[in-house]
């Protein structure tokens, strides 16, 4: 190719380019005259004078979600403006200044007529002669939000058991009735299957945007469930939430900071599972919503910050039973459990070990009667939607020979005869064991503990007026502690504590041996 | 006819004259009352109107039978009054409950209030508040003294 024919070639590639834009029919400054335009088309414009205003109609052949691209134009601040054929307006963008980009995305359309208004907000903007580019995007609706989707009412169909994406864009919404002018995203989620389920909610992450994922019921918009865990740029994770169909709920998501991102789509991915009873059954955070636990474990997870996680344990035996449970650890969690009864009074709370430990509640003596256990995160900052805690529990009759928690007090010592030996524990952490015997005729009487460690016990012996006889320390902890008395018949009680509060054991048991000599 | 009459008359006045008087028995002289030193309350915190059945108390000192406290509602605080020796008494405590065809049934041994000690003294009227809970299967003990009168 000789050097002269190539500028004959770009000049000829140019004017191809070009060819495949068409240009606005001004005057276009009023739906009445609007410039057509079909989705997947662009179209080149100016802006003739500061206030010129250009409208496009948008003839759409099918349900989708609408998007446009407008290029900047230098000194012009471009804003752009929705309208449905009633001319009402429905979303509108002005996310940049002078010179900048425009964008609008996610817009739900059926079939029919949409206008699109252009206009500039510079008032000092001379820059009649540089042309702007609008693209107009149709893509395929399902899965995809709905804009405007931003309040309840409006709220788009969110994909069970799919994927739906959608955009934290723009980033304030233009349109709303308050002046915050929070964007936010509102989606439907319908089950029409009767049953219960497990419904998961992966959220995934977009760059430079915080999200925060809300439930509310339909019938009051009454907020049931915030997901708010993690950080920028992370994914948002809500975990076993439970739905007994047929049923609607409603989500909300938002960006935390106002960041938005037009490039990076969120994608919301639902999962919805029969309830198998293994797990939580969100929401569960008060007593009332409780997740029944009847099996041998339960799994969950404590998010947001501040989660409680309540379970229901029916004992439904007459018999003396005791109940034990045990609560996994989960990385950068100081996890501790509540056992209340069924009325909310706190029994026992269970606060053995620091973070990142597991918690052990060694023995509950029970019998017919409906109990409650919450798992929560002690400091009620840390959260993860991500790993599970695994609660197990036992129920198993009672035999002689045991302690039988609660003890804690002189009223509810536990009986113990003279000749006899009981195995116990000293936890939770503050546990105080009592106990309580009968001398029918005098004898010398030794009284001896066997030592647990980490727990230097305190033996103290009362009469039956309350009256202090006798006391005696282990000389160190993990050591046994014992001594002997003559007792007249009487009613007696033994007190048996460590010398710290917070000296406990859940692995060893203690001994407690009562001989008359 | 006189002389058949005077003796008739005089035979009547005489028979009069014959017959007892009857008087009521002596009064039975007042012997001393002796005033009861220890008192035990049963009560009941029942959940339901339906659970306050009619139960009752018996009770042991020093393992031998000593009265009952009347039978009432569960709820109601029924009362036994008695005269116990000074000194450190093992009392022993039965709750008794209406059974399902109504004939009064101990409650079975793991609930009933564990036996236990307690001191009676001399001038003092020992009260024992036994307070039930739990439908019955849990209860509580407590001993109180106050001066006799």
């Amino acid at each position: 190719m000789t050097k002269p024919g190539r500028p004959l070639l770009l000049l000829l590639a140019l004017s191809l380019c070009a060819c495949g834009k068409s240009r606005e029919k001004e005057p276009n400054d009023h739906f009445t005259n609007a410039t057509p335009l079909r989705p997947g088309a662009s179209v080149r414009g100016t802006v003739a004078s500061p206030g010129d205003v250009d409208v496009y109609k948008v003839d759409v052949g099918r349900e989708g979600a609408l998007s446009f691209r407008l290029s900047g134009i230098k000194d012009v601040d471009f804003a752009a403006s929705w309208q449905d054929h009633d001319r009402q307006e429905l979303k509108k963008f002005n996310e940049t200044g002078a010179g900048g980009d425009e964008e609008g995305l996610d817009l739900g359309v059926s079939a029919g007529l949409y206008y699109l208004a252009v206009s500039n907000r510079n008032a000092k903007a001379n820059n009649p002669k540089q042309e702007y580019v609008l693209d107009i995007k149709l893509e395929p609706g399902p899965g995809s939000e709905s804009e405007p989707n931003d309040t309840a009412l409006a709220a788009s169909t969110l994909t069970v058991g799919g994927v739906t994406r959608g955009h934290y864009f723009p980033s304030r919404n233009l349109l709303a009735a308050t002046t915050d002018q929070v964007e936010e995203d509102w989606f439907r989620v319908t089950v029409d299957r009767e049953g219960m389920f497990s419904l998961n909610v992966d959220v995934s992450e977009v760059p430079g945007v915080d999200g925060v994922l809300e439930v509310y019921d339909t019938a009051n918009f009454y907020k049931i469930k915030e997901v708010d865990s993690a950080g920028p740029g992370e994914p948002e994770i809500l975990r076993n939430f439970g739905l007994r169909g047929p049923v609607q709920y409603l989500m909300r998501l938002r960006s935390k900071t106002r960041a938005a991102n037009a490039m990076a789509p969120y994608e919301i991915l639902t999962e919805l599972l029969p309830y198998s009873g293994t797990t939580e059954f969100e929401p569960n955070d008060q007593r009332l919503d409780a997740t029944p636990f009847t099996g041998d474990s339960i799994t969950g997870t404590l998010s947001p910050a501040a989660d409680e996680d309540w379970y229901r344990v029916p004992v439904e035996t007459s018999d003396k039973r005791i109940l034990t449970l045990s609560l996994s650890a989960l990385k950068g969690m100081d996890l501790v459990m509540l056992v209340t009864d069924d009325l909310g009074n706190t029994i026992l709370a269970v606060d053995n070990a620091g973070k990142e430990s597991p918690e052990t509640m060694t023995g509950l003596g029970v019998s017919t009667g409906t109990f409650h256990v919450a798992v929560s995160e002690k400091s009620r900052r840390a959260s993860d939607s991500r790993k599970s805690y695994t609660l197990s529990k036992t129920l198993s009759p009672f035999q002689a020979g045991l302690e039988f928690e609660l003890n804690d007090s002189s009223e509810t010592a536990q009986a113990l005869k003279v000749g006899e030996s009981l195995d116990g524990y000293m936890a939770p952490k503050g546990d105080v064991d009592w106990y309580e015997f009968n001398v029918y005729q005098g004898a010398d009487v030794s009284l001896e503990v066997t030592g647990v460690l980490n727990v230097k016990f305190l033996l103290t012996l009362f009469d039956q007026e309350y009256q202090e006889l006798l006391g005696a320390a282990a000389a160190r902890p993990g050591e046994g502690v014992s001594f002997q008395r003559r007792l007249e018949p009487g009613t007696y009680f033994l007190r048996l504590q460590p010398a710290e509060p917070g000296q406990n054991n859940v692995r060893d048991k203690y001994t407690l041996r009562l001989k008359a000599q | 006819m006189r002389t058949l009459l005077l003796p008739l008359l005089a035979a009547l006045l005489a028979s009069c004259s014959r017959q007892q008087v009857v008087r009521p028995p002596a009064p039975v002289p007042p012997q001393a009352v002796v005033a009861a030193n220890f008192e035990v309350t049963a009560v009941e915190v029942v959940e339901s109107a339906e659970a306050d059945a009619v139960g009752f108390v018996k009770v042991y000192v020093d393992n031998e039978l000593a009265g009952q406290t009347q039978a009432g509602p569960r709820s109601s605080e029924r009362k036994w009054q008695g005269s116990l020796a000074p000194g450190n008494r093992l009392l022993r405590f039965e709750a008794w409950t209406a059974g399902p065809l109504g004939e009064p049934e101990p409650m079975p041994e793991e609930f009933q209030p564990r036996e236990r000690f307690v001191r009676v003294e001399e001038g003092s009227l020992t009260k024992v508040l036994l307070r039930f809970t739990d439908g019955g299967r849990k209860s509580v003990l407590q001993v109180g003294r106050e001066p006799l009168p």
